[in-house]
């Protein structure tokens, strides 16, 4: 539907909060917020 | 609106999930080319708090708690002294950056910064037409934004769905259209129907108003239809009242003309009245003569009464004086007898006196030799004492000496009869040489002996003196007392003429007293004889003859006085009787009160009158008022009639502007290709299972249509209609998401806002797990 959603409305991009990895896994891009916790790069 | 970059410092949910208080990102670099971008992470990491600042609204859309202003604070999910939103973002072909400060270091503040970025490069602040400018106020960036994006409700509902947002089939009717409306353009008719229920509601106070003034006139009315009622026949009374008046005119007249004959009366009885007051005075005057001149007869009657008491006073006072100063002479004379009594005994201790005198030196002279005479007595038994003393212990000595002598010659007689006499031995014997020891000292106790002898027999001799001496005044104690006793009886005798023979001046001087005395006496005279004299003095006599003399004149004249007024006054009580009697005044006051009530009716007869002739005048009045009433009550009714028929066609003119009206219509004409779309979007993600429509007007449970709102979901699979309210919450979840997107798609299409980003924090439901897959392909 997303995908859909971009090309009926001609949008660009879309971003969402995605909590499972199969979601991730399923987009483009990802923005990895756990890559950026002081405890992880520490 | 695309985000380029976004810069967070400070904020809660990334220093909670990251543990940083600044996070950058770089949507460029992370996700160029990209269509659909994840933010990836556990809960808690802060993926909402970044995607609810992915937008330049000052606000984080599921963290508000109303929509619009007001709604959301950043100081809740902020935690340094000064937080910081920078966010980089582009629309329409030009690239703007949002700086939104939030301070917490002692009074809190928001300031909001919006750049645009000139051709050469640099970020300028953003300046609209109308001559807004964003200076950093709150006010400014919002309305800067809201000019470049659009609105905020529009926005977050069209392209960002997020977490926790009502669903649309959760909006109520009025909602759900205004929401609406808003989203297909449709202000202007909304603002039109506002305007109009406004006039409406005017029209409504005016006419409010226009029925209280109804009401006020029909008060009126109903109060002067009363009134005529009342003053129905004030005409036919003013007949009546006039009558009535001239009645009451008539009996005042006469009550008049009988005062006036009344007081005419009083005036001719004013004169006699006058000669009485007259003679009256003239009583009054003659009795207070009469009364003063008694009084002054009396004054000096008393004046001389109380001359005669003061010279009784006085002749009392000398006679008193007299007895004192008599009596005082009586005890005088008495007290110079008695001193001159004692004249003989004086007389005769004078001629004694010196005899006694030399009696006494004599006297004194024996007991002087007398005393010596004691004294040697004394003396001599004292020596005597001493003697016999001295001799006891010759005696006493003179018998040692004889045993000690008789001692020594036993010791010295052993001499001869010791054996060891002549012998060898008695070198050695102690008898024997104590013999010999005795006989040395045998002469020296003789002569002691004799010694004492010769002691015992001086003091014998010395006692013999003594005795003789002591023969001689043996009697010397007795002769002293005898003697002392006839010395204190001569000196007592002496005293005693002494005293008397002192006495001698004082009877020479009470003899002259004495005799002054008995001259005083006879100068005084008999006690008896003074008080028979009685009258005192002849000035006395004399005064008290002057005193008499004038209380006789007061009485005299007192007498004729009296009877010269006495006969005055009745004189003048005979005229007075002969006057006529006094005129009663009672008939006139009777006479004016009754002129008084005329007067008082007569007053009430005109009011009357004045009263029925005004009411006649009032009738007509209000005969003309109510006739001028009746027509302003037609042109009120037909006011009311106008304002009713205007307000009922502003009335419907409202509601065809409002949501029922033209903009349901609207969003029916919009319902077929929002529908369309949705169905687009449910095709590409579920196939063709569902479909939907939207309805503006929804049946009741009589059958009749009314104004509302209704998503139904037709289910091919099944066959069924029903209410998207009525669907499993995953279902709904779904089919809500593309109608959100379908209205983002139709606004995209019908009003050329377009966005060039999605944003989805909402979590999609797993209830359709194939259908989930299925959205993604």
């Amino acid at each position: 539907m997303k995908r859909e959603v971009l090309r009926l409305g001609g949008y660009r991009q879309e971003f969402f909060v995605s909590q499972t990895p199969e979601l991730t896994a399923m987009a483009d891009a990802a923005i990895n917020l756990e890559a950026m916790a002081i405890s992880a790069t520490a | 609106m695309q985000p380029l970059s976004l810069t967070l410092k400070g904020f809660r949910g990334i220093r909670a999930g990251l543990g940083r208080d600044v996070l950058t990102l770089d949507f460029e670099q992370l996700a160029d080319g990209a269509e659909l971008v994840a933010i990836a992470g556990a809960n808690g990491r802060g993926k909402t708090t970044v995607m609810e600042n992915m937008h330049p609204y000052l606000t984080m859309p599921s963290r508000a708690a109303t929509a619009g202003p007001g709604g959301f604070s950043y100081y809740d999910h902020v935690c340094l002294p000064e937080n910081e939103k920078d966010l980089v973002w582009s629309h329409a072909g030009r690239t703007y950056r949002s700086q939104v400060v939030i301070r917490l270091n002692g009074r809190r503040k928001t300031e909001a910064f919006l750049f645009a970025l000139s051709a050469d490069g640099a970020w300028k602040p953003m300046a609209l037409e109308d001559g807004t400018v964003a200076d950093g106020k709150v006010e400014t960036y919002t309305r800067c934004v809201e000019a470049i994006c659009g609105n905020a409700d529009t926005f977050f509902t069209s392209v960002f769905s997020a977490q926790g947002k009502r669903q649309l089939s959760a909006y109520r009717n009025a909602e759900i259209k205004t929401l609406l409306a808003d989203l297909l353009g449709q202000e202007e008719i909304r603002v039109l129907g506002q305007k109009a229920a406004e006039t409406a509601r005017l029209l409504k106070l005016g006419l409010a108003a226009i029925w209280q003034e109804q009401s006020g006139l029909d008060n009126d009315a109903q109060r002067i239809g009363g009134e005529l009622q009342r003053l129905e026949g004030a005409a036919g009374r003013i007949a009546q009242s006039l009558a009535a008046r001239q009645a009451a005119q008539a009996t005042l007249e006469a009550a008049r003309s009988q005062h006036a004959q009344l007081a005419a009366e009083r005036e001719q009885s004013q004169s006699v009245e006058l000669r009485r007051t007259q003679l009256q005075g003239e009583c009054s005057a003659v009795i207070q003569a009469g009364t003063e001149a008694i009084e002054a007869l009396k004054a000096q009657e008393h004046s001389e009464s109380q001359r005669l008491e003061r010279l009784e006073q006085r002749i009392a006072q000398r006679l008193t004086q007299e007895r004192n100063r008599r009596l005082a002479l009586h005890n005088q004379r008495q007290q110079c007898l008695k001193v001159l009594a004692s004249a003989p005994t004086v007389r005769q201790a004078e001629a004694r006196l010196p005899m006694a005198e030399q009696v006494l030196s004599l006297r004194l002279a024996r007991v002087g030799h007398w005393r010596q005479q004691a004294q040697r007595l004394n003396q001599c038994k004292a020596s005597e004492h001493l003697v016999r003393q001295r001799l006891s212990g010759i005696e006493r000595e003179a018998g040692q000496a004889a045993l000690k002598a008789e001692e020594l010659a036993r010791r010295f007689g052993l001499a001869g009869v010791v054996p060891c006499a002549g012998t060898d031995l008695q070198g050695q014997c102690q008898l024997l040489g104590d013999a010999r020891e005795a006989q040395a000292l045998v002469p020296g106790a003789q002569a002691a002996i004799k010694r004492l002898a010769d002691q015992r027999a001086a003091a014998q001799e010395e006692l013999a003196v003594l005795g003789r001496q002591y023969e001689g005044i043996a009697a010397a104690p007795q002769k002293l007392a005898w003697t002392e006793q006839r010395a204190e009886v001569a000196g007592a005798r002496s005293s005693r003429y002494a005293l008397l023979a002192a006495k001698a001046g004082e009877q020479a001087r009470a003899k002259n007293a004495f005799a002054e005395i008995e001259a005083e006496l006879a100068a005084l005279g008999d006690e008896m004889s003074s008080c028979q004299q009685g009258a005192g003095t002849p000035d006395e006599l004399a005064e008290r003859q002057q005193i008499g003399t004038a209380r006789q004149a007061i009485a005299a004249q007192h007498e004729q006085q009296a009877k010269h007024y006495r006969a005055t006054l009745d004189r003048l009580k005979q005229v007075l009787a002969a006057l006529p009697p006094c005129y009663d005044e009672q008939r006139l006051s009777e006479s004016r009160r009754k002129m008084e009530d005329a007067a008082q009716l007569v007053a009430t007869a005109e009011q009357n009158y004045l009263s029925t002739v005004r009411d006649a005048e009032n009738f007509t009045v209000l005969t003309q008022q109510a006739t001028a009433l009746a027509t302003r009550q037609a042109q009120v009714a037909s006011r009311i009639a106008k304002v009713q028929s205007e307000l009922g066609d502003w009335t419907l003119f409202a509601k065809c502007m409002s949501n029922d009206g033209l903009i349901a219509l609207a969003i029916d004409d919009a319902g077929p290709a929002l529908a369309g779309l949705a169905n687009d979007l449910l095709l590409a993600s579920y196939g063709s299972r569902f479909t939907v429509s939207i309805l503006t007007q929804v049946e009741t449970v009589k059958g009749e249509q009314k104004e509302g709102f209704d998503i139904q979901v037709h289910d091919g699979d099944s066959g069924e209609s029903k209410s998207v309210g009525l669907m499993s919450g995953g279902e709904r979840v779904w089919i809500n998401e593309c109608l959100i997107r379908a209205v983002a798609l139709y606004l995209g299409q019908n009003t050329g806002r377009r966005y060039g980003a999605l944003f989805s924090t909402r979590r999609m439901g797993r209830s359709i797990p194939s259908v989930s897959a299925c959205s993604w392909q």
